[in-house]
């Protein structure tokens, strides 16, 4: 099967507000998959009905063939960025990664080393994560969307505070990963990054779906 | 998550003060009894200062405080509950609920030997004081804001007595605790606070509605004038204290695990 995520007519509505509303999507492996939007127009949500963290109305959500909240109740071996990345305040950037990758756990310090160095993060930074700025703490929101070699990511916003440099080494680094057969979907605002990076690309409005290229 | 960014953070700086000013409020006049009549007290003197209704309050109110950060749903969670998942992410809170249980009753046992370092000495036996205490006026003579009951001293030793206390302590920390995630994850967090505000109340509210108010306020359970020595039914006795605190213990998590399920997760 080469879909490893397929969204087959999902709604969700808070109360009487209906937010998605007939939304499919099909993702194969190793493509980037863009969705863009105005503020509000539901791709935040679907991004968190397809984590798992918001359970739609109607509809399913498959993952590498199985059923989310059937199946398993939250997305696995899954890279995810959703609004602004939060991190433990007074730990340093290598410290919360540690903290997340033990989680499963691993140990491998070089290994987030490396993963701080990809994103231009410096891992003998000691300041903590409260005094990074938003750019820092977006690179580092990157870092651990991807140092569990992850298949899928899930990006609203990377790009969020990056400088231009920023923002040329993140496209980069997200053709690598493309390379590298992971699936990534990316909301995001620029049309430069969109037409840069994405294979399909998808305009979310009034919580409906549709395809623009 | 973190252990010790989960116990070192500014509410616990605050229980530590709040449990601080109000033991040495309650034991101030004690002490100064101890050193008056130039006699040692036991270390058990926690365990009598819960037969205060004010004092049981005053704690309890303040740990409603320190768990009314529930349901732990704050932004830098999201990552952890992603790939911890629900059970596992639910599972990880309640064990944090009662291992602070656990601790917030040792470090209100520790500021009480503390605050009597200057006239405590750890025997096993009833001190003078303690009997003077239990047996004539001598506390409402030297405004002692709280009783002490004879039956513990002729029912316990200090160590027992310690122990039965700090493990009664801890589990109704932990059950306030549990209830309180429970009810934010089936309601919200104002529900759960208002609730435990009642729980704390309740041997209150129950002692005007049944002739048997101590079976159901488990608050009541940490005052060891509460539980039932000899054959007096209108009491519980230690076995059925425990059994419903692990009781309760268990029914508010299995509704945790059952409603994290269900929950959805918008982390604002």
């Amino acid at each position: 099967m080469n879909e490893i995520i397929q969204i087959e007519k999902i709604h969700k509505s808070f109360k009487s507000q209906q937010v998605l509303t007939d939304v499919s999507l099909s993702c194969k492996k190793g493509h980037i998959y863009g969705i863009t939007g105005y503020n509000g127009s539901g791709k935040t949500v679907l991004f968190k009905c397809l984590c798992g963290f918001i359970k739609p109305d109607s509809g399913r959500i498959l993952v590498r063939g199985k059923e989310l909240h059937k199946d398993f109740d939250m997305i696995e071996n899954a890279g995810v960025i959703i609004e602004e990345p939060a991190f433990t305040a007074g730990f340093s950037g290598i410290r919360n990664l540690e903290m997340l990758y033990l989680i499963h756990n691993k140990k491998n310090r070089t290994k987030l080393e490396a993963v701080m160095q990809q994103v231009g993060l410096d891992p003998a930074l000691k300041k903590p994560v409260e005094k990074y700025s938003l750019g820092m703490r977006q690179r580092l929101a990157i870092a651990q969307a991807i140092m569990e070699d992850q298949d899928i990511l899930i990006l609203d916003e990377p790009m969020n505070g990056l400088d231009k440099q920023g923002i040329a080494d993140m496209r980069h680094l997200f053709m690598r990963l493309k390379s590298e057969g992971r699936t990534i979907l990316f909301a995001s605002h620029n049309k430069d990054d969109i037409d840069m990076l994405c294979d399909e690309v998808y305009e979310m409005e009034h919580g409906q779906l549709s395809r623009l290229r | 998550m973190h252990i010790r960014k989960s116990f070192w953070n500014l509410r616990s700086v605050t229980m530590f003060i709040i449990f601080f000013f109000v033991t040495d409020m309650f034991l101030r006049p004690l002490r100064s009894y101890a050193q008056t009549v130039n006699e040692a007290t036991g270390p058990a003197m926690l365990a009598f200062l819960f037969c205060s209704n004010y004092f049981l309050k005053m704690i309890m109110l303040s740990i409603i405080y320190y768990y009314s950060n529930v349901p732990f749903m704050e932004k830098d969670r999201q990552y952890y509950f992603l790939r911890l998942g629900r059970t596992r992410f639910c599972l990880h809170n309640l064990f944090y609920i009662m291992a602070s249980g656990i601790i917030l009753s040792l470090l209100l046992w520790l500021i009480s030997f503390l605050d009597m370092a200057s006239c405590i000495k750890f025997h096993n036996t009833w001190s003078k004081i303690s009997r003077t205490l239990a047996l004539t006026d001598a506390g409402d003579r030297i405004l002692l804001h709280f009783s002490v009951p004879y039956q513990p001293l002729e029912n316990f030793t200090p160590l027992q007595l310690c122990l039965y206390s700090l493990s009664i302590t801890a589990l109704c920390f932990m059950t306030i605790g549990i209830m309180m995630y429970a009810l934010c994850l089936c309601f919200h967090k104002t529900v759960a606070v208002f609730t435990a505000g009642i729980v704390v109340m309740l041997p209150d509210i129950m002692k005007r509605a049944t002739m048997y108010p101590f079976y159901f306020s488990p608050v009541s359970w940490m005052g060891c004038d509460t539980w039932r020595y000899g054959y007096d039914v209108t009491k519980p006795d230690i076995a059925y204290i425990f059994v419903g605190y692990f009781f309760l213990i268990f029914l508010f998590g299995t509704i945790c695990i059952w409603r994290i399920r269900k929950t959805e997760y918008l982390f604002s």
